[in-house]
């Protein structure tokens, strides 16, 4: 780009700019860091790692079958079929060797010896380290009625989960969704766009009420009705059969394919065994690390000091997890970066996108500024006064600078 | 997510605009061939990036310019306007300063990884 008698030309590529490099080299550098988690959280710190000139061995464990994917297309539009599979991994398989990850899939952490510095895995193996980040995630509540195992009843969390689900909606004639959870509501838009009759089955009153207050839960409730969803609201599953879900009402819906999207739990077993300070996860401090030397946890499982609410929270979203990981690589290369980003994440229902921007467990108001049947609204979460989070549809600036807002904004 | 995308709009930016096109704090989106390009003056400085978010191709000229970062619309990335680095997931590859509009997400990021690697 240059300037030139008062126009501005822009010319070729400019090469890239390295990376902020660290800003005090630590006075022992690792040289081994072990990464347990192959999803958000894992992936955006191995990444980080070598964006930050690291230099030592990365080994990333991971339990699944498939090199990290983008897990939020998987309910969302691979899932509904407007997404091929080439876009769901977040890198191609050569990447991890091409820089260095000892990405080792289908392999399971059985223990970890936190004084010894090394982690066990199933088959007996020890894998030291001087960095450890805990990435387990989460896994998805199972069902435990009658029938919860039969080959049509599906929960959501891998590629190998949506790939089973989409071969089942080839010959799914209608569907039962269990749960209006987002994974629930965003699946039943998917199959929806696939053509199959959905039915919603839930406890809930509204769905989403408890995230998202009784107004945007009313708008996803007829959003869902507009494109044909049927909902059994203060309703449960009593058993599942071929072709067929009773309800406690008594009421039964033909369905054949069951989705389980009755939310998930903290996979913080590995923490538990190895001693760590659990408390409904695994607990950090401000740097993301565990109460154990050299060990971080980051993702579904971290429950962290939020400066902005003054509380400890644990959140099960992407970008958070993915930012946490980022951090969590930054403090196992010595920097002292406190995690403050305000959570995000946001949630896709047909062509409407819902942004959501900091974390209300509860709330005393909303405040709403447009219109949401007009899909053109910005709300706020409040508790005596104070903004703690707030949704939109379609007010993107308002939503970015709402976020800025939070940003400058603590509890002290 | 926007994989389809639309002919350059915009100005041709290879022939230049006159710099009191562009108000301090404001954007313009043109194109450098067939690639999209955002012009953001901050003061008088002007940065020239890749006009599309790296994770979604979400069109940065609507979201939000804050210091010399500028953020993503759609999913809350940042990106450096000075480095083009990601410093903010969703995103995770830098910003080009001429993404091809044509390539998917997989090639950006294809092409992101070998540069990164030399």
């Amino acid at each position: 780009m240059d300037r030139r008698a008062g126009k501005i030309f822009v010319g070729k590529k400019r090469p890239h700019a390295d990376a902020k490099p660290l800003g005090t080299p630590a006075r022992e550098a690792p040289q081994r860091i072990v990464i347990v988690g192959g999803g958000a959280a894992g992936y955006a710190a191995a990444e980080m790692l070598r964006r930050q000139k690291f230099e030592g061995s990365i080994v990333m464990l991971s339990s699944d079958d498939a090199s990290p994917v983008d897990r939020p297309n998987l309910s969302k539009d691979y899932l509904a079929g407007r997404a091929p599979e080439a876009w769901v991994p977040l890198q191609p398989d050569s990447f991890y060797p091409d820089n260095g990850i000892d990405l080792r899939l289908k392999t399971n952490v059985t223990g970890i010896d936190v004084h010894a510095h090394k982690v066990t895995l199933a088959d007996g193996t020890a894998v030291p380290y001087d960095k450890l980040l805990l990435a387990t995630g989460a896994e998805p509540m199972r069902l435990t009625i009658p029938g919860a195992d039969l080959p049509h009843v599906h929960t959501l969390r891998s590629l190998a989960d949506t790939r089973a689900i989409i071969e089942g909606a080839k010959s799914a004639r209608s569907a039962v969704v269990l749960g209006a959870s987002f994974i629930g509501l965003e699946v039943a838009a998917a199959l929806r766009a696939r053509g199959i009759e959905v039915h919603v089955v839930a406890p809930d009153k509204r769905p989403m009420e408890r995230v998202l207050g009784p107004q945007m839960g009313d708008f996803v409730r007829a959003l869902h009705e507009t494109n044909g969803v049927v909902f059994h609201l203060e309703d449960l599953a009593n058993a599942i059969e071929a072709k067929q879900v009773q309800l406690k009402s008594g009421q039964s819906i033909n369905a054949d394919l069951i989705v389980a999207g009755i939310g998930v739990r903290p996979r913080i077993e590995l923490a538990q065994g190895a001693g760590l300070t659990i408390d409904r996860g695994v607990v950090v401090n401000s740097y993301l690390e565990t109460s154990a030397p050299d060990v971080y946890a980051a993702g579904d499982i971290a429950r962290w000091p939020d400066p902005h609410s003054g509380a400890s929270i644990r959140v099960e979203h992407w970008v958070v997890a993915e930012r946490q990981g980022q951090t969590a690589a930054l403090n196992m290369l010595g920097q002292r970066e406190a995690f403050t980003a305000v959570p995000f994440f946001w949630s896709q229902h047909y062509d409407i996108p819902i942004n959501y921007v900091g974390h209300a467990e509860s709330w005393d108001e909303i405040t709403i500024d447009g219109d949401i049947a007009a899909k053109d609204c910005l709300l706020r979460y409040k508790r005596n006064g104070r903004v703690l989070a707030i949704a939109s549809i379609f007010r993107d600036v308002a939503c970015l600078e709402a976020e800025v807002a939070m940003e400058a904004q603590t509890a002290h | 997510m926007a994989e389809e995308q639309s002919k350059p709009v915009g100005p041709d930016l290879a022939q230049g605009i006159a710099i009191a096109d562009l108000a301090d704090g404001a954007t313009v989106t043109g194109h450098v061939g067939d690639e999209a390009v955002l012009l953001v003056r901050r003061g008088d400085e002007i940065f020239a990036i890749g006009a599309l978010c790296t994770h979604y191709n979400a069109p940065l000229a609507d979201g939000l310019v804050v210091g010399d970062t500028i953020r993503c619309p759609w999913h809350h990335a940042c990106f450096s306007l000075r480095t083009g680095e990601a410093v903010r997931a969703p995103a995770i590859a830098p910003y080009r300063l001429l993404v091809c509009g044509s390539a998917r997400r997989q090639d950006l990021r294809r092409q992101e990884a070998t540069a990164r690697r030399r």
